[in-house]
């Protein structure tokens, strides 16, 4: 476990310095961004001066490497606020809307592909696998609108995107959009569960259990359920990166203040400190996640530990 | 008290603009910092300032709360104590579906910025009030008129009757019908006819391709050139404008690159100069013709839109507004200087467009000026 904490830090240190150079290759910089096409020269002169810009890259480097290790992040070129307190302000939301996106797909995904499984090729199956065709197949982005238009404009269940103040209509707000970012993740979940299930339920340590006489549902939950999942953990892990990614055009759609939709932002305002702070903030929180699918597959499987 | 050194005829706008507002100097000098531009960051926190209402809330790209001013000195035309509202909550919702959705939900009670596309679905909604208020904005793509481009080849918009050829081949009429749906006018000038001094002579350049072929004969290029034009990524309105257009001129023979690029690189190749043709917007922040004229004309400030345009008459008439107090005498200098322009044609001149806002049919007493600047003080809901 230490050695894979360990492990990390080199991973975060190339992430940072590619980042680094990558924002830095973008033609263009915040100060033509910020002053835009009618500033004046000197103008443009003093703003560089004053954000830094005008000094070498690699001299813009030590000082992102300093502020790194130090724990400094420098402040947002755009808002012109520490980049800490931005993105405290905005990670958690992200994190809320992926948390509950999560939720909502392996609540819905794991019985659903049981269900489909044990009816193989038989309707309950072909409706189910359908239906999550059609979420595997269509755009967050239309998803999320077909949804505000249904949900919110017409029926007035949900609001309209925002997120609220108390955590109660955070949830309420977040309820729609975590449904269009999980959907299609729930389809991929789902067929590959099914996958998994029927390729443990004809394997001969089930029929081993079925013939020492055991209960339909203990073969169920601690023979199938439990070795199926194993695969399934782990495309939960790797798919975690592809939510926060799904989580930009979320948060756009539905107008949630969370920190896909400040990268976006980010980007076109070659603002670097965010930039380059949000990666390695999202690249530790992917990392985590992996950590995490490692254990739980370690409890799953204890031969993945060995 | 101020000394200036000639007579200003712009100074009363100058002091008007939004950016002349009055702060308090004492609490202002009191907050930490050392430079100015310090000084202004952290000031900027909590700002004090003479307005209407007085900000309670900012979280950066998200929302701003502002709550009534109660020593603010306007009043209402009945005396009543203005601003009418307790408090306003502005929202930031880039998307533009999703903040019509919410107006339309009840969600919020106005917005601005809605597409073309959607304002006659507004305009035809009982619950929502459609405004369309006139503005400065006006619509354009700058034309290099220098020899050469940046990457050393030559350059056939240097050309004036070239220029003037893509301006009589481009069908304005059918440009403001797909991208404005309407809601646009064609230029009479580089400034919209909110601008004052603006000449009204009508549109310019009406559509008439077989002049248009003519010029391109007598400017030596009768089967036309390659050329390339760069647009903000993603702008809908500049994709159909520049794609009308891209139809339009291959009759004349031009065939045309449409080049779509991000904010700063837009704007970095701009201010470089490197570019043939870019599409372009602008508004005016004072109620003054003088600050687009140093924009479009006046070669010594950007160089007329970075084209490399140079009109010696032009900036002579434009330098002496700027002394002239008399204003017969400076709307003729204006005059004589928008004349030159539309004959020079640095630019091809496409439309003006109001700006659309929408309200909730509760909501009354919203005044938007041609400036863009918004004015809450006196709506009720």
């Amino acid at each position: 476990m230490i050695s894979r904490l360990l492990q990390m830090v080199p991973t975060f240190l190339l992430i940072g310095l590619a980042v680094f150079v990558l924002a830095r290759m973008l033609p263009g910089n915040a100060v033509m961004a910020m002053l835009g096409e009618r500033g004046s020269d000197e103008a443009v002169a003093r703003l560089t001066a004053s954000l830094g810009l005008d000094k070498s890259i690699f001299a813009q480097l030590v000082a992102f490497l300093e502020g790194v290790v130090s724990g400094r992040l420098g402040d947002s070129l755009a808002f012109r606020i520490p980049v800490t307190r931005l993105i405290a302000d905005r990670l958690p939301v992200t994190m809320m809307l992926t948390g509950l996106a999560v939720i909502f797909a392996l609540s819905t995904s794991v019985p659903l592909a049981f269900v489909a499984a044990l009816n193989a090729n038989r309707w309950p199956d072909l409706l189910i696998r359908g239906v999550f065709q059609v979420g595997l197949s269509s755009p967050i982005f239309y998803v999320g609108l077909v949804m505000l238009t249904v949900f919110a404009a017409w029926l007035r269940i949900f609001p309209v995107g925002g997120y609220g103040d108390t955590l109660g209509e955070h949830i309420y707000h977040l309820f729609l959009p975590a449904m269009a970012l999980g959907l299609s993740f729930a389809a991929i979940v789902m067929r590959n569960l099914r996958a998994s299930i029927l390729g443990v339920i004809n394997a001969e340590y089930v029929d081993f259990a079925r013939a020492k006489g055991l209960r339909s549902r203990v073969i169920l939950v601690r023979h199938v359920m439990r070795n199926a999942l194993i695969a399934t953990v782990t495309l939960v892990g790797l798919e975690i990166g592809s939510l926060l990614g799904g989580a930009v055009i979320t948060e756009t759609v539905f107008a949630v203040p969370g920190v896909g939709r400040l990268m976006v932002d980010s980007i076109f305002a070659r603002d670097y400190p965010v930039i380059q702070a949000l990666t390695l903030t999202l690249a530790v929180f992917v990392s985590l996640a992996f950590l995490v699918t490692d254990i739980v597959q370690m409890w799953l499987d204890p031969r993945v530990g060995r | 008290m101020l000394k200036l050194k000639h007579p200003d005829p712009t100074l009363l706008p100058a002091l008007a603009m939004f950016n002349t507002g009055i702060l308090p100097e004492g609490p202002y000098m009191a907050v930490a910092g050392e430079k100015d531009e310090d000084k202004a960051k952290v000031f900027g926190e909590n700002p004090i300032g003479t307005g209407p209402f007085m900000m309670t809330a900012w979280q950066r790209g998200q929302k701003m709360t502002f709550k009534r001013n109660p020593h603010y000195w306007g009043k209402a035309a009945d005396g009543q104590p203005l601003p009418l509202l307790d408090e306003i909550e502005f929202q930031i919702i880039p998307e533009d579906s999703t903040r019509l959705l919410k107006l339309k939900a009840g969600e919020v009670d106005g917005t601005e910025f809605v597409p073309y596309s959607r304002v006659k679905e507004m305009q035809a909604d009982a619950n929502l009030r459609m405004e369309l208020w006139p503005s400065t904005r006006v619509t354009y793509v700058i034309l290099m008129c220098k020899d050469k481009l940046k990457a050393g080849t030559d350059n056939p918009l240097s050309n004036k009757k070239v220029r003037q050829a893509m301006n009589y081949a481009a069908n304005k009429e059918a440009i403001i019908a797909i991208t404005t749906l309407g809601l646009g006018k064609p230029l009479q000038s580089f400034m919209s006819s909110a601008t004052p001094l603006n000449i009204m002579g009508g549109p310019l350049y009406p559509y008439n391709l077989t002049k248009a072929k003519a010029l391109m004969v007598e400017a030596g290029f009768p089967n036309g050139f390659e050329a390339a034009v760069m647009m903000l990524a993603g702008n809908q309105d500049s994709t159909n404008n520049l794609t009308a257009l891209q139809q339009m001129w291959g009759q004349i023979g031009i065939k045309l690159k449409i080049e779509q690029l991000d904010n700063p690189t837009n704007v970095a190749r701009y201010r470089a100069e490197d570019f043939q043709m870019r599409h372009g917007g602008w508004t005016d922040d004072i109620a003054d013709p003088s600050e687009i004229t140093s924009y479009f004309a006046h070669f010594p400030n950007v160089h007329s839109l970075h084209s490399g345009w140079d009109n010696k008459k032009v900036s002579e008439l434009y330098l002496a507004s700027q002394e002239e107090v008399d204003p017969v005498k400076r709307r003729a200098q204006y005059k004589e200087l928008q004349e030159i322009y539309i004959e020079e044609a640095p630019i091809l001149f496409l439309y003006e467009t109001p700006y659309p806002v929408v309200w909730r049919k509760n909501v009354a007493g919203f005044v938007q000026i041609p400036l863009g600047n918004n004015f809450f003080e006196r709506i009720t809901k």
